[in-house]
């Protein structure tokens, strides 16, 4: 109950922040209108790295969209207030980061249909490229949850952050990508999502539990 | 009664303060003072648990505060010289957000509206001045029923009736028998019941500061 409270207010702060998301969707969508430019407009090349566009489009916005799910709280002081509320930490943590990965779920489904008409995706990987943002996205915004409240403890830049976290990018990216070229190839996707869940399965536990410790650890 | 019994705190290789002992009785109102670095926020930080101590401990009623930490944090209310607040939220919304990261607070014992901010409750933040935001942080004060209050600065930017109000509410709240520690440099609108002037450094610790 008490979750879903704090859930509400993360959600509305942004929503209020709309701006910063617009900014974010926007990068999604210039990335994959230039790529047919540069890389030519053949079709049938497009459609074979469109999912691969796609992910590495929705990656390359999240590392944007993480330097801001702690360090503004630290800025601004609404850390200690986390840190001090009797609530265990690590729920007050989850519920800042689902209201982040519900926010980067929305955006990234919102864009999926422009992305299919610009890239030419089919109908038969669209819904398995869709499954796989919504198993692989959480799994990036814990990573960068991680790695954000290292950065944050440790008060460096959070141009760190970003250096940090593409090697743990790579295995999601990989899988990902994967499932859809394997659907489009007319094998089964099933697999590769199977991992992709296997990896969310194991951060969505742990992860709110490395980031609580890494912001208290940090204050000292 | 909380007592500190020589609180001593390091961060890296310096020393932030150093040897810090005082004991603060129900009902009291404790003014800290001490030169700029001298750790009087840190010491603050140190007894709302946010920040280790490197030796000596801090005791509630006899008994350690590192024992049971969520006691302790459900027992105090922290207002530092960050607001901790959102522009974005309209100050009912900042105040309800506050509320939900306390839930097992008790309602509100005050209901008149101590620190007047009943006309900015649907102002956005953004729109506040220096002020009308410090003002808000101090209504955090008045949430729930913390028997221990820290304050850093907490007259800052507040004009002579902020600062009324802000005596008012410490007056209440020694009256019900708490304890409340102010880092200040200005003196309180409402006189203090104790002092406690920060240890002065060494030599060494002034170069590294």
């Amino acid at each position: 109950m008490e979750m879903l409270n704090l859930l509400h207010y993360e959600l509305r702060l942004h929503t209020r922040q709309m701006v910063e998301w617009v900014a974010l969707v926007m990068f999604f969508v210039i990335v994959i209108l230039l790529l047919p430019f540069a890389i030519g407009p053949e079709p049938d090349l497009l459609r074979r790295l469109a999912p691969g566009l796609v992910w590495l489009a929705a990656l390359l916005m999240s590392l944007l969209a993480l330097d801001r799910l702690f360090v503004q709280d630290a800025r601004d002081g609404t850390l200690d207030l986390m840190l001090l509320s009797p609530l265990p930490l690590p729920l007050v943590v989850f519920t800042k980061i689902a209201a982040v990965i519900i926010m980067m779920l929305a955006a990234l489904l919102l864009m999926l249909l422009p992305a299919m008409l610009l890239l030419g995706i089919s109908f038969v990987v669209l819904p398995v490229l869709a499954l796989s943002l919504i198993l692989g996205v959480p799994a990036l915004v814990l990573l960068g949850g991680i790695v954000g409240a290292i950065t944050v403890a440790l008060n460096r830049n959070p141009a760190l952050l970003t250096l940090l976290l593409v090697p743990f990018y790579i295995p999601i990216l990989i899988f990902a990508v994967a499932a859809c070229d394997a659907v489009a190839m007319g094998a089964a996707a099933l697999p590769h999502l199977l991992l992709l869940g296997a990896i969310l399965a194991i951060l969505l536990p742990t992860a709110p539990f490395v980031i609580a410790a890494a912001l208290r650890h940090g204050q000292g | 009664m909380l007592s500190l019994h020589n609180l001593t705190c390091r961060r890296g290789l310096r020393t932030v303060f150093k040897d810090v002992s005082l004991t603060a009785p129900a009902g009291s109102l404790t003014q800290i003072t001490g030169v700029n670095g001298s750790g009087k926020s840190s010491l603050l930080r140190c007894i709302a648990g946010l920040l280790p101590a490197s030796t000596g401990h801090i005791a509630w009623q006899e008994a350690d505060i590192a024992d049971d930490r969520a006691q302790h944090q459900q027992r105090l209310h922290y207002i530092g010289h960050l607001d901790a607040l959102k522009p974005e939220l309209t100050v009912r919304e900042m105040i309800a957000y506050w509320r939900a990261l306390r839930p097992m607070d008790a309602p509100t014992p005050h209901e008149d509206d101590i620190f007047g901010l009943a006309h900015l409750m649907d102002k956005p933040i953004r729109y506040l001045s220096a002020g009308q935001k410090r003002r808000l942080s101090l209504s955090r004060l008045l949430q729930g029923h913390a028997s221990l209050w820290l304050l850093d600065e907490p007259s800052n930017a507040l004009d002579t009736d902020g600062q009324e109000r802000l005596a008012r509410a410490l007056r209440w709240h020694i009256d019900q028998g708490g304890i409340a520690l102010a880092v200040t440099h200005h003196p309180l609108a409402l006189a203090p019941t104790h002092r406690y002037a920060m240890p002065e450094k060494t030599q060494k610790k002034d170069v590294a500061a």
